[in-house]
């Protein structure tokens, strides 16, 4: 069984090497079967690493409870994102993860069916209090798709449309946002000769750091990115994951990724989910090397997932 | 083992069998059905195309001798072969029986040939087509006489004849003295209308002979000197003088005192120098015609259209404040004013003869003087009565409120000018067609029967055996050109079909103008706001049927609601259209009911809309049914009331009974079009809009956008091009329908385009023309429907062209939006 996830792990499909976890530590064999316990509709607590307490926090998730109609979809996650780092969002399909994020700029909100327990805060201020704007609150924070959506209007008009909806006509300061945008997405070299261009004329990749730039165009507090690199190619994909790189000193990045390989390559914290629950979260390196829990650990050795 | 292999062969090898499996035949089926639709659909386009643009070219006279003796001349338009039986030889002429008999001998039928001949002169003749048969004339003389004309005139037709004469008449100019003898004559010769004694007449009998003499010695005179300044001729030019009741050549003309000249004719004679002379003439002529129109149909009219107003403000007048003869007052006395003008006009010609007093020995004076005095009296006294008839309604006019009297006051400054610049126009009008009487053209027919044309009826004339194919491109251009130009005259089978076309674009393009913004903003409620349920797919199936219902029934719907319900309303108010109205307090308490409906569904809707911000409350779809219920309860209300207005007495009252709006008109058109068309917009727009990636109205939103924002700047600017070919389909559909229109406002002949140069430029209650309704009325409603057929298939040319065009232009937009968002390849 190990020899067999090792030789499925050592190599990620672009063929870069993977940090391999010790399996022969943190064994926790008499432990629960949490899965079973979960798929049967339980609830059970999370692991939380001791390390988040020692960093500045951005989005404190305080038991946020989710239900579809009926169907619940998220169960009591409690954790918290660091302000600056990366924080990757980990799990099988259908664990939640997208639903997740899209709580943050409460995107969900557009299905009408959505109810919400508990609560969410960001700097402070409360995202499902009642009284919120949702408008406003969207404003504070970009978000990137799974696949690249550059609006039907220039790539110039692409990169200020936050701007343009709040109504700024001033042609300097959209230029300047423009340029700043575009270099912060690492595409300004690219295309500052075809600004009026159609965005969709662009390639996948360049498509998707156009979307960045457009996230990052009103220098919001975090950037909320939804499998950004799954309908790109690798060489694409490289070229994101630089960048977001790059960009997380500035920004809080939340991440989802179905990716484990990419994980572990960008976030400084990770969070595993299963169905709805919280398994476990830390900093990366513990997530992916000694996971603390069984489950954790058979989910990133590949033994199922 | 070799059991397998052979099972396997025998697969391989069955007879038919792999062309079935590759699916040869389906391509060829498939392909045919293809072949099939095509050859039909250019099929019928060839024979449109071919068939409207043979109409207009000139086509060579031929002229044939039948055996009776009798000529056919005109232009062969078709030909064809038909079986001669034994039982036709009772309807064929005598002189034709022998050659059919020897033709037919003992078969029962034989096979004849025969041509049709466009031949014209129904004014003459009573018939525009002739079919001659092969065995009607003798083989090989049919002739093309070199100097056979082509006439279209603006009656009655075309005319084929062979150019006799070209006149000019001019007539002679009394002078005032002649005239003046002339009226003293005729009014002492006319002694027995009056009352008149014995010695009275004795006077006049003695002095009239002497009159009499010295006004012929002076008209002698005066014809003399017209004769000789007007008698000069040149070859091929003859004088015709009009003496008395005959008309007799310069060379026979005796001068005879008894005899009055009114003037003499210029008259050419031979086929060229007619056709030249009659070529020098005829634009001047026709321009002059084309000015006098101008005149008749724009001056005149604004004339009236002016009045019209003023009348229908004496008549709102009349309505607002409660006096019921005001109209019939001022009718009254505007007859009196035309009565009394007459009455003055007739004393008018006393006074010229009393003024004549001077040149007549004095006892004739007296006479006159006794006769004319009573007379004039007469007159006067009658204009008396009727100027004080006159003050007698200007007094009770005067007994009118102030702003009424304002309003009479105008209205009576408005008929004294109008009457004013109608008898200018009328002058000038009479002037242009007195010029134009001079100018004659005679031609005789194949038959040798002359007949007289007015140079400025003919539309446009030419020899057409003499034509080089320049002549005929040159006829053929000016002839499509008087199409696309002209109005149509003849009962729409000649002239143009300018109205037509002007109608056709006028109403689709307004169409589009209402069917857009409605068609769009329904499809977007339905694709972007209305949450799918029940309700959404029954509205979604209805609009789907509406797309089925035959246009016939639109067209109903547009007579009985729009133009019979609404338009009555527009015209009428409540009134019109048989509703009691509310008491005044009734309808303002139902006004505070609507009102207070609104206030509360809109708190309603505030207060939703905050909880379903909420995420944390269940989302309970029923809710939202209280506003909808209370909007719909107050729109219901306001229907009623704004049918039950107290209020409202029509925008048009003054003009009732005559309906304004009440009728079909242009904007009862366009509307019922547009309701035609709206599900092909719906269900277009709908379509474009779901193909609008849903990740596209996430990314939006994620940035901040609110709902609206998103739709508009990134939703439709997406959904444009399949938007605009809805467009393109609904346009393509309302410009080719013709069943509805017939109903609701398309006329088979419109005096007046719905958009021009006059205040307020657009009249969307006037009635229009069409061409599909055009086509329709020239093919079956046309009196004359053989030769209005070739004009059938140029008007559906026409019609097919503009509908081709504006498709094209929608593509051609549609084009460039596609391109502008163009998706890249990756």
């Amino acid at each position: 069984m190990s020899t067999d996830s090792k030789n499925m792990n050592t190599t990620t499909e672009n063929g870069l090497p993977t940090i391999l976890p010790d399996l022969s530590a943190h064994q926790t064999e008499g432990d629960v079967d949490r899965l079973r316990l979960i798929e049967n509709g339980q609830v059970i607590p999370a692991v939380i690493h001791e390390d988040i307490n020692d960093e500045d926090i951005i989005l404190e998730i305080n038991k946020l409870n989710l239900w579809y109609g009926n169907a619940q979809a998220l169960y009591d996650i409690t954790f918290e994102v660091p302000r600056g780092k990366v924080t990757s969002l980990i799990g099988p399909s259908g664990c939640g993860k997208s639903t997740m994020l899209r709580c943050v700029n409460r995107i969900n909100d557009l299905i009408d069916s959505v109810r919400i327990e508990g609560d969410m805060i960001i700097d402070g201020d409360s995202i499902f209090a009642p009284g919120v704007d949702v408008i406003e609150l969207r404003k504070r924070m970009g978000m990137v798709f799974q696949k690249p959506n550059p609006f039907p209007m220039s790539i110039y008009e692409n990169v200020v449309y936050p701007l343009r909806i709040d109504g700024v006509r001033d042609r300097a300061e959209l230029d300047e946002v423009c340029e700043r945008s575009l270099r912060g997405a690492a595409l300004w070299d690219e295309v500052k000769d075809r600004l009026r261009e159609s965005g969709l004329s662009l390639s996948g990749g360049q498509q998707q750091r156009l979307c960045i730039a457009r996230a990052i165009a009103s220098d919001p507090e975090m950037l909320l990115l939804d499998e950004p690199c799954s309908a790109l190619d690798p060489v694409a994909t490289a070229k994101i994951e630089e960048l977001i790189q790059d960009l997380s000193g500035d920004y809080s990045i939340l991440i989802v990724t179905h990716n484990m390989q990419q994980a572990s390559r960008l976030s400084d914290y990770t969070a595993f989910m299963y169905l709805g629950n919280l398994i476990e979260f830390g900093p990366t390196y513990k997530i992916f090397s000694k996971p603390e829990t069984k489950e954790t650990e058979d989910y990133v050795t590949g033994r199922f997932g | 083992m070799s059991k397998k292999k052979r099972r396997g062969g025998s697969r391989l090898s069955r007879p038919g069998m792999s062309m079935m499996a590759q699916g040869e035949p389906m391509v060829w089926f498939t392909g045919g059905a293809l072949a099939i639709s095509l050859v039909m659909i250019v099929g019928l386009l060839c024979w449109i195309i071919y068939n409207g643009s043979i109409t207009f070219w000139p086509v060579p006279i031929s002229k044939v001798q039948l055996n009776d003796g009798q000529y056919v001349m005109g232009e062969i338009v078709s030909e064809e072969d038909y079986f001669l039986r034994q039982n036709m030889l009772t309807t064929i002429s005598p002189a034709d029986e022998d050659i059919v008999k020897e033709l037919l001998g003992a078969q029962e039928r034989t096979n004849v040939h025969r041509r049709q001949f466009r031949t014209g002169n129904f004014d003459i003749t009573n018939e525009h087509f002739r079919w001659v048969s092969a065995f009607e004339f003798e083989e090989n003389t049919e002739v093309q006489p070199e100097w056979a004309l082509t006439v279209e005139r603006i009656e009655w037709g075309r005319f084929y004849g062979e150019p006799v004469r070209y006149a000019v008449e001019t007539q002679r100019d009394v002078p005032d003295q002649e005239k003046l003898y002339a009226d003293l004559i005729l009014f002492l010769q006319n002694q027995f209308r009056w009352q008149i004694s014995d010695e009275q007449k004795v006077v006049i009998n003695n002095h009239l002979p002497a009159l009499v003499e010295t006004h012929q010695a002076l008209r002698a005179a005066n014809i003399a000197k017209f004769l000789e300044a007007n008698t000069k001729t040149q070859e091929n030019e003859s004088i015709e003088i009009a003496a008395g009741f005959s008309t007799v050549s310069l060379e026979e003309y005796q001068p005879d005192p008894t005899q009055d000249v009114k003037g003499l004719k210029h008259v050419w004679t031979g086929a060229e120098t007619v056709w030249q002379k009659f070529q020098g003439e005829h634009d001047n002529a026709r321009q002059r015609y084309l000015d006098r129109r101008v005149l008749e149909k724009h001056d005149i009219g604004a004339v009236n259209h002016r009045m019209e107003r003023g009348r229908l403000n004496v008549r709102q007048a009349e309505l607002d404040f409660d006096l019921r003869v005001l109209d019939d007052a001022i009718a009254k006395r505007e007859n009196l004013r035309t009565i009394e003008a007459i009455e003055l006009e007739k004393n008018a010609t006393l006074t010229t003869i009393q003024h004549s007093l001077k040149i007549i020995p004095t006892d004739l004076q007296r006479v006159v003087e006794q006769l004319t005095g009573p007379v004039n009296e007469y007159y006067a006294g009658q204009a008396a009565a009727y100027e004080s008839t006159i003050a007698d309604i200007d007094a009770k006019l005067q007994a009118c409120p102030d702003p009424v009297q304002q309003i009479i006051a105008d209205y009576l400054v408005i008929q004294e000018e109008a009457d004013k610049a109608t008898a200018d126009i009328q002058k000038e009008i009479d002037k242009s067609k007195a010029e134009n009487h001079k100018y004659k053209l005679t031609l005789a027919t194949a038959q040798g029967v002359e007949k007289e044309l007015a140079v400025d009826e003919i539309v446009r004339a030419y020899p057409a055996n003499q034509l080089t194919t320049g002549d005929k491109w040159e006829i053929y251009l000016e002839r499509w050109g008087e199409f696309l130009v002209d109005d149509p005259r003849e009962a729409n089978s000649e002239g143009g079909v300018f109205p037509a076309i002007w109608g056709t674009v006028t109403m689709t393009l307004i169409m589009c103008l209402v069917v857009a913004p409605f068609g769009v903003l329904a499809a977007l409620y339905l694709r972007e706001y209305a949450k799918d349920g029940v309700i959404v797919s029954i509205i979604r199936i209805a609009i789907n049927n509406l797309a089925g219902v035959p246009s016939i029934v639109f067209g109903v719907f547009g007579l009985g609601f729009f133009c019979y319900i609404f338009g009555a309303y527009t015209d009428g108010g409540p009134k019109a259209i048989n509703v009691t109205p509310f008491s005044s307090s009734t309808w303002i308490m139902g006004l505070l009911i609507t009102l207070a409906l609104i206030v509360t569904a809109v708190l309603c809707n505030v207060w939703l809309v905050k909880r379903k911000k909420n995420v944390r409350v269940a989302h309970k779809a029923w809710l939202y049914s209280i506003p909808a219920i209370l909007w719909c309860a107050a729109l219901a209300i306001a229907v009623v009331l704004m049918v039950k207005i107290p209020f409202f007495n029509g925008f048009f009252e003054a003009s009732l009974p005559n309906p304004t709006f009440g009728k079909g008109g242009l904007l009862w058109a366009s509307l019922t079009l547009a309701l035609l068309t709206l599900p092909v917009v719906i269900v277009a727009t709908e379509e474009a809009l779901s193909a609008v990636p849903n990740s596209l109205r996430e990314g939006s939103f994620a940035t901040g956008a609110s709902k609206w924002q998103t739709i508009r700047r990134v939703v439709l600017p997406h959904a444009t091009p399949g938007i605009m070919t809805g467009m393109v389909l609904a346009m393509a559909r309302g410009a080719g329908e013709v069943a509805p229109l017939m109903l609701v406002g398309a006329v088979k002949l419109a005096p007046e385009l719905p958009v021009d140069m006059v205040a307020p430029f657009v009249h969307l209650e006037r009635s229009f023309m069409h061409l599909g309704f055009h086509i329709y009325d020239l093919g079956f409603q046309s009196q004359n429907s053989e030769a209005a057929q070739p004009m059938v298939y140029t008007t559906t040319l026409l019609l097919v062209g503009i509908i081709f065009v504006l498709n094209i232009a929608a593509i051609l937009l549609r084009n460039r939006l596609r391109k502008r968002f163009a998706v890249g390849h990756f």
